[in-house]
């Protein structure tokens, strides 16, 4: 799909206006000091967002309603009045969610916000509206067959990644300085890092679920909810008020983390995934982060993947399980006004494949629950793993959408996307952090941190020392 | 051939027979003819494949004159316990209730061993559905201890241990959900290692989603156990590589300074006191090695924390016939149907978490692996089935925890009891840190050997 538009190379809505490049943490305490109103944040958002239009992230723009909000509203919580997107796979009362999805099109707007919404409502954050993802966040970028997909504001031409594509390009051209995503196979770390920010996801469930009582009865629980941000103190805010919320006993809580790492640590790194081809300047860019690691005084070995390559059938076979029960059961399951006949093709071939492959699906459930105890094993004797997020550079869009079938487009997702799934299925906290750039395509380039089980403070001590050590990059 | 290959270890024996000095088919014939000799006594064996064996012992001869990759443990013998199944062979787990059971197929581990170039001698004896710490099964005789045959080999892996002991086999797989491999070296005098969850792959699959059931064996040496883990090393994915670094060789490295701290107590059994004793003179040994040890308490769970989700397991194992099953099966199974899969997920990540809290900073934990001796032979029989089962969960005190939480740990032979019974310590590493284990326990065989036969001055039976 070649681009004919006129668009800019890059799209940056930073300005000198009340939001300038500020972090949510350093606009949470500017409105508690007075500083400055939530009322004055929202319309510099609205403003902002306005600018970002060519990249096409937001899917409902809710801002009368966040208006009234952000002046109505007392102050409170630790992120109070902070403005912030959902995705739009999250019920937010009033909205109609949209799944990326047509066959949804019809849909009435929700009663009820979903616990996610709830959860940042808690926090004190303004809705300001939704972000988009691809149909049912099935694929890792956020592009339709007939809709203007969204757009990388670092290269216009190249992907936001996905699923939560339009949060990250929203968050990087900085719009909002924080916007809820989630990941059920890569969706918060993967546009973390096409739109070089911080993206985590925590432990298997640190957060609260979407929809705890589908997800305590699917096998494996691959969904997790987070946030994407420009900086690490915003996760470690968001993390430690997030657990305040919702707590889940087994877990050794994480506190909150405001100071970078003062031990040494063991990290392990590699450069083969273990689903796909990983391009030269992905695992020459994985050196140096482990040369910077070195640096700061970390010991920093190289070893082999966790697991082997059959890991990316299983995985893919689990997803298009996802796939087909949305297929087939997606007016129950959504309570929505579904057309299955309005999916996408890519939709329709993955349920397709998971249908032929049914009988398959025992022993893929087996060895991907196994995968925690690798992943353990892996980390016996180090404290972090490192790996590139991606396997190659952002790619440019038309690549990759929901307009094609399984077949053609399952080989290329895995030349992209083919480290973070393990994470999901294995349930152990994982962070991608804009380390790197490519100055040929002029996009970052993530680096993929995992720690042992509830362990987010590691991640986030690390997240602190290195962002000090080589600062991200902005637009 | 001389007469004491039973004396020496699986891998000796395999480096004997790749230099020719003794062949495959000799090797069977001596193992076949002991436990032709000794079994009667011992009862360890549930079934032997003599024919088979002295078929593959003869292949792998002529493997030999070929050339090629033969595996760690070419041509040595070594015996399946009943918990996996065997191709062409009876799969009883103990169990009345699966007398008729027969396998078409090898499972996962068994095609590891074969990898590994062992010859297959038989079947090893277990308890019902590998429940127990003892083997004293409906379906034959109870198995018993070499070392005073009034008592019990301990179990699950009972037929596995007592047949090293008397030197029926060199090495023999063993399982351990609980304990299983630990408790029966640790009453026969052998070593054995539980590996870290995820060291190799998950072996019984939806039997066992949360990866509790270590696989490797009892053994003479810490070498044949660190090779054994080589053997089965590797995840689900990759069944056929071998680790870039193999466990035997790292486990042959010199050990560093390690943090140890060590426990003679536990909240739910009375230990006896020549076991504190003994993991004290233990204490006092890894001091004299360099060691920083200190004194410690054991991890803060109760009975009611971890039988459920024994009861839980118990419960979803397959039997066909529930009349046929033991009282102390029953019990337990119906014990844990009344709790959720959710409730047990709950209970299991909790009992993770308070065992990750408890291990703290140091490298290694030592604590006796069982606070009791054997058990005397058919002393359980005469208890219903909840005071049966109830009574063997102080064996499983110190051993079952990490299980769930999925920390290596291995049992050394520690000593003897007054009346001569063996007892072992148990050392506990990180998750992962299976190599630095290995590498303490070989240390601690240099410090301190152990004869891992009866011998005529300690067994009541005399040497075997």
């Amino acid at each position: 799909m070649p681009i004919h538009d006129p668009l800019p190379r890059t799209v940056s809505t930073f300005t000198d206006d009340v939001l300038a490049g500020h972090d949510a943490v350093a606009l949470a305490q500017m409105i508690r000091d007075g500083a400055v109103t939530s009322v004055e944040l929202v319309d510099a958002v609205i403003a902002r967002a306005e600018a970002a239009a060519p990249l096409g992230a937001i899917a409902t723009a809710d801002y009368e309603r966040a208006r009234t909000a952000a002046a109505a509203r007392p102050v409170d919580g630790p992120f109070g009045g902070v403005p912030l997107f959902i995705k739009d796979n999250t019920a937010v009362a009033g909205l109609r969610t949209g799944h990326g999805s047509e066959a949804v099109a019809g849909a009435a707007p929700a009663r009820t916000d979903g616990p996610p919404t709830t959860l940042f409502r808690n926090l004190g954050t303004v809705v300001m509206g939704t972000t988009r993802l691809p149909e049912f966040g099935l694929i890792c970028s956020t592009e339709f067959p007939d809709a203007p997909p969204v757009r990388n504001p670092w290269n216009t031409g190249r992907s936001a990644g996905a699923s939560s594509g339009g949060a990250g390009a929203l968050v990087a051209a900085g719009v909002t300085p924080m916007a809820h995503a989630n990941d059920g196979g890569g969706s918060i770390r993967i546009p973390a890092a096409a739109n070089g920010l911080v993206g985590m996801m925590g432990t298997r469930k640190r957060i609260v679920q979407a929809n705890a009582k589908v997800q305590d009865r699917m096998p494996i629980d691959i969904g997790y909810e987070g946030v994407l941000t420009r900086t690490v103190r915003d996760q470690c805010a968001f993390f430690a008020a997030a657990e305040r919320e919702y707590h889940h006993s087994p877990l050794p809580p994480i506190g909150l983390v405001d100071r970078p790492l003062d031990r040494p640590l063991r990290i392990a790194f590699h450069r083969r995934s273990p689903a796909g081809p990983v391009d030269p300047a992905m695992t020459d860019a994985v050196e140096r982060t482990a040369i910077l690691l070195e640096s700061l005084g970390h010991q920093v070995t190289e070893v082999e993947p966790a697991v082997g390559n059959d890991f990316a059938d299983d995985f893919i076979l689990y997803w298009a399980l996802a796939a087909l029960t949305v297929e087939r059961f997606g007016a129950r399951l959504l309570e929505l006004d579904f057309d299955r006949r309005q999916l996408t093709p890519f939709t329709k071939t993955i349920a397709r494949h998971a249908r032929r492959n049914l009988h398959r699906l025992p022993g893929a459930i087996r060895r991907l629950k196994a995968s925690t105890h690798h992943v353990d094993y892996a980390l016996g004797g180090h404290d972090v793993i490192l790996h590139p997020t991606v396997g190659s550079v952002t790619p440019e869009l038309g690549w990759i959408h929901t307009g094609l079938d399984f077949e053609t487009l399952m080989p290329r997702l895995l030349t992209w996307a083919n480290f973070t799934a393990l994470y999901n299925a294995s349930g152990h906290p994982s962070m991608s952090l804009p380390l790197e750039h490519d100055d040929a395509t002029g996009t970052p380039l993530g680096m993929h941190f995992t720690a042992r089980w509830g362990q987010e403070r590691t991640l986030l001590e690390l997240g602190f020392q290195l962002e000090a050590a080589q600062p991200f990059r902005s637009l | 051939m001389t007469g004491d290959l039973h004396t020496l270890g699986a891998l000796e024996l395999a480096r004997m027979f790749r230099d020719h000095v003794v062949s495959s088919r000799e090797l069977t014939t001596y193992f076949l003819e002991r436990i032709d000799r000794l079994d009667d006594q011992v009862n360890a064996f549930v079934h032997v494949h003599e024919r088979r064996a002295r078929r593959e012992a003869a292949a792998k001869d002529r493997a030999l004159q070929v050339g090629g990759e033969l595996g760690t443990f070419a041509g040595v013998p070594i015996a399946v316990k009943d918990t996996d199944p065997v191709r062409r062979s009876r799969f009883h787990v103990g169990s009345r209730a699966l007398r008729y059971a027969w396998s078409p197929i090898d499972s996962p581990g068994v095609r590891r061993i074969r990898a590994g170039g062992q010859v297959i001698l038989g079947k090893t004896a277990t308890s019902e559905l590998a429940l127990m710490p003892i083997v004293e099964t409906d379906l034959g005789p109870p198995c018993r201890n070499p070392w005073d045959w009034e008592r019990t080999p301990g179990g699950s892996s009972g037929g596995a241990a007592a047949a090293v002991a008397a030197g029926l086999v060199p090495i023999a797989h063993a399982t351990d959900g609980g304990g299983s491999i630990r408790i029966p070296a640790s009453h026969c005098g052998l070593f054995g290692i539980k590996p870290s969850r995820g060291l190799h792959q998950n072996f019984y699959g939806s039997r066992d989603r949360e990866g509790m059931a270590g696989v490797n064996a009892v053994t003479r040496t810490v070498d044949d156990s660190a090779a054994m883990l080589d053997v089965l090393a590797g995840s689900n994915y990759d069944p056929r590589t071998p680790p870039a670094d193999s466990i035997l060789a790292q486990s042959r490295q010199d050990v560093p300074r390690l943090r140890i701290r060590y426990t003679t107590e536990c909240p739910v059994a009375e230990v006896e006191e020549h076991i504190s004793l003994g993991v004290e003179q233990f204490a006092r040994t890894l001091e004299g090695l360099g060691h920083d040890v200190e004194p410690g308490s054991f991890v803060p769970l109760s009975v009611d924390d971890i039988l459920p989700i024994f009861g839980r397991m118990a419960a979803g194992l397959p039997a066909v016939v529930e009349r046929w099953l033991q009282p102390s099966t029953v019990w337990l199974r119906r014990y844990g149907q009344q709790f959720s899969e959710r409730a047990i997920a709950d209970r299991i990540a909790n009992v993770r978490a308070v065992v990750d809290r408890w291990f703290g900073d140091v490298d290694v934990w030592l604590t006796p692996t069982v606070p009791q001796g054997p058990s005397r032979v058919g002393y359980w029989r005469e208890l219903s089935g909840e005071d049966a089962f109830r009574s063997a969960v102080p064996f499983g005190a110190f051993t079952t925890v990490f299980n769930i939480s999925g920390h290596p740990a291995a049992s050394i032979p520690a000593g003897h009891a007054p009346d001569g019974a063996p007892f072992g310590v148990q050392i506990v590493g990180r998750r992962g840190s299976d190599a630095t284990l290995l590498r303490l326990a070989r240390q601690l065989q240099d410090a301190r050997p152990w004869a891992s036969l009866p011998s005529p001055d300690r067994a009541r039976n005399g040497s075997v």
